[in-house]
């Protein structure tokens, strides 16, 4: 699953570790989700979303999942 | 956060219990080995004997290990805070759990340990504990190294 995680943080200039720390999880976690090798719970979705204040669709593209 | 540091509590008081049943399965062992009661006068091979000792004084150690790990996470804060998020990690638990999960370490543990006490019964039965070990320990090892290479961890 696709996501704007990357562009996200950049953006918000914060390293992976940063945001890592602010959700609860690991940098290793972020960069997997990132490079779309692991789709993310609902939960994580979620606090990644309210980190970016933005909504879950904001932030992980679901298209290309309805697709398939 | 105060629930993880309960949880460390925990881990090192169940380390100094494990390292107690240790010590007294290594004297125990010791007294029984050279009377050969439990076989009926036949011997235990060197493997076993040898599977016996290693594994006896590798968990003492380990549990040592654990133990000064754990009090350091005690002593900071900080660290016990990363570890926390380490090993709350979904990614990490998700892994862990198809590779087996909590069943399989349970079991490893169970034939690592059943094995030593089998060994005074019978030989046949110890090394079919130690196959079974060896099979359990292979599917999770590469059970784990092939998900951290698809979920690239």
């Amino acid at each position: 699953m696709k996501n704007h995680i990357r562009e996200l943080r950049k953006t918000k200039r914060i390293s992976q570790e940063e945001l890592a720390q602010a959700v609860g999880t690991t940098r290793q976690t972020i960069t997997s989700i990132e490079i779309g090798k692991y789709t993310a719970s609902l939960p994580l979705a979620y606090k990644i979303s309210r980190y970016f204040e933005m909504t879950i669709e904001e932030v992980f593209d679901f298209s290309e999942t309805e697709e398939s | 956060m105060e629930e993880y540091l309960k949880k460390i509590k925990r881990r090192i008081f169940l380390c100094r219990g494990w390292i107690a049943v240790c010590a007294a399965a290594v004297i125990i062992l010791g007294e029984l080995s050279g009377r050969g009661i439990l076989l009926g006068g036949r011997t235990r091979t060197d493997f076993a004997v040898r599977y016996a000792s290693a594994l006896l004084f590798g968990e003492i150690i380990a549990c040592f290990f654990l133990i000064h790990q754990n009090k350091r996470l005690l002593q900071n804060r900080e660290k016990a805070q990363e570890q926390c998020r380490t090993e709350y990690d979904e990614l990490r638990n998700m892994i862990y759990d198809k590779s087996g999960g909590f069943p399989v370490s349970c079991l490893i543990f169970l034939f690592a340990n059943g094995a030593i006490v089998l060994s005074f019964v019978d030989m046949a039965a110890f090394y079919t504990a130690v196959s079974a070990l060896a099979a359990a320990l292979l599917f999770k090892c590469f059970a784990h190294l092939y998900y951290r290479r698809k979920y690239g961890l």
